[in-house]
């Protein structure tokens, strides 16, 4: 008893623990590589000051922003839009039977539910542009590839959260209905869409907002839509017609936004 | 109407959660199940509900062996068997009606039928005098999220009504209430069973209210059985000490 008086020692822990062998190395790999990449980049006060110029002159020539073409770069902004929103439907309609294939509760089949999980998760890190410029090569130019590439994304991003949702559920309503003599049909769609609607309409509008972002994007690949105007407009040098575009992309995607900020809103 | 039959369960993990337990109970016969956490309660009711397989004996219910029906006849056994749960299990954010109407989804040739937008005519009204039964037909269009949790079991035994049961399995259904709404729930389904003759068995955990509302009271211990007893021979202090866990103990002592 009294040894153990003895040995207690009020000695705080040290301020700094010394890292293992393998985390300083990483330190070291992570240190190497902001370094080089900062060189890479050639990343001076001197190109960024010059930067800071280049800008000025952008923006002094794009303004004030030229309304001229108004009428044409509208319907390319609408074009978008409908992109957006087509392939955002699409998707998310495929996504609801996509994410029943791999959640634990609503699939039993390890092999299936592995192989459609899979997938998904190609669709998701495969970014978009990838994504267009397979579509525009095996389908042409134009907006259905545009189409195709939104579903696709959105797949990849709707069916993940779907099937969270899905597992997190709580079990007991799906119990009662199947001791009702429910079939497999009935608990899912009785009880398992239910319950899982209103984060699945939350997912799928902020899902409309990200695919109208990326609908912008990709006409700059040829998968239809506003970008290929900006790009035009840009190489051309036509500055103001540039920011007239920008102008209005903004104001579409900040009222897609709002829109779809009240729906959640209500919804949820 | 029930029968178990020598039935014994032993899990993967070598733990016995059934020891040779017997019982019957008839038709329209109101049994109480009692026992300690972890006495096999639940695992009988599994057994007794399909969703578990007995290592050993027999569960026969309304006449059929449980262990030989294949998926579909046990699908058509379990709209017989309508269950009370402790936490109502109501799908939440969906009306007290379209609740209810769920019961019917063993009934319907698709399930699309037991949605209130494609029922027929009949099931609808079915739906609200079940609803009536338990005394919430003014609440129909509320969403079940909204109710006390005493309405909630109420909406759920409405819900189980529509499955049109033989027999009703009640795991702990008011174990999650408050003693007033409690009793009205037991009183509720006291009288249901009693007005269709079924047979009732309930997990519960209060002496008074198993004496009061019960025709036979088991008790199970470490899986066995060591009690199985008409209520009326049964006195609130004999029962107590059964439930007592050192006299259940040396009760179980005894009879091995």
């Amino acid at each position: 008893m009294y040894e153990l008086k003895e040995k207690r020692s009020l000695e705080a822990p040290p301020r700094f623990k010394r890292p293992s062998l393998v985390a300083s190395a990483g330190w070291l790999v992570f240190a190497l590589l902001i370094g080089l990449g900062v060189k890479g980049a050639e990343l001076t006060f001197s190109r960024l000051g010059s930067g800071v110029v280049n800008m000025g002159h952008f923006i002094a020539r794009a303004f004030p922003p030229d309304p001229t073409r108004f009428g044409p770069i509208m319907a390319r902004i609408l074009e978008t839009f409908e992109i957006a929103l087509v392939g955002t439907v699409i998707g998310v309609i495929a996504s609801i039977p996509v994410a029943l294939l791999c959640s634990r509760n609503t699939c039993s089949n390890l092999f299936i539910r592995t192989a459609v999980k899979s997938a998904v998760s190609a669709m998701r890190t495969i970014p978009d542009l990838i994504w267009a410029l397979i579509f525009v090569i095996s389908i042409g130019l134009g907006p259905l590839a545009g189409i195709l590439t939104i579903a696709v994304d959105t797949i990849g991003f709707c069916a993940r959260f779907f099937s969270e949702r899905i597992e997190e559920m709580e079990k007991g309503p799906a119990e009662a209905l199947e001791s009702a003599g429910a079939s497999q049909f009935g608990i899912i769609a009785g009880a398992i869409l239910p319950a899982g609607l209103p984060s699945f309409v939350g997912t799928s509008l902020y899902s409309i907002e990200k695919s109208i972002r990326s609908a912008v994007i990709l006409g700059l690949v040829g998968a239809g839509g506003i970008g290929v105007e900006l790009s035009t407009a840009m190489s051309l040098r036509k500055f103001d017609e540039a920011l007239m575009i920008i102008l209005m992309i903004l104001v579409v995607v900040i009222g897609v936004e709002q829109v779809s900020s009240r729906i959640r809103k209500r919804v949820i | 109407m029930i029968e178990v039959k020598q039935v014994s369960k032993v899990f993967p993990n070598g733990f016995k959660g059934l020891d040779q337990v017997t019982f019957q109970a008839v038709k329209g016969e109101n049994v109480m199940l009692m026992g300690h956490n972890g006495s096999g309660k639940s695992t009988l009711f599994r057994c007794l509900s399909g969703l578990e397989q007995p290592t050993e004996g027999g569960v026969s219910i309304a006449g059929e062996q449980i262990s030989r029906l294949k998926r579909k006849q046990m699908r058509d056994l379990r709209k017989k068997i309508g269950m009370v749960f402790q936490h109502f299990n109501l799908v939440s954010n969906l009306s007290v009606f379209q609740n209810v109407l769920f019961g019917a989804l063993g009934n319907v040739p698709t399930a699309l039928h037991a949605f209130s937008t494609f029922a027929t005519r009949e099931l609808r009204i079915d739906a609200m005098e079940c609803l009536d039964r338990v005394g919430l037909a003014c609440l129909a269009s509320r969403r079940a999220d909204q109710l006390s949790g005493g309405q909630k079991q109420r909406v759920a035994i409405a819900r189980m009504l529509m499955q049109q049961p033989e027999i009703i399995l009640a795991d702990e259904p008011i174990a999650s209430l408050d003693p007033k709404a409690g009793k009205y729930i037991m009183e509720l389904m006291s009288d249901i069973a009693k007005e269709r003759k079924l047979t009732v068995v309930t997990i519960l955990h209060h002496l008074d209210l198993a004496l009061e509302y019960g025709d036979r009271i088991l008790m199970l211990k470490e899986g066995r059985l060591v009690l199985d007893e008409a209520c009326q021979n049964l006195s609130r202090g004999e029962l107590e000490r059964f439930y007592d866990t050192e006299a259940l103990y040396q009760a179980s002592r005894e009879g091995a």
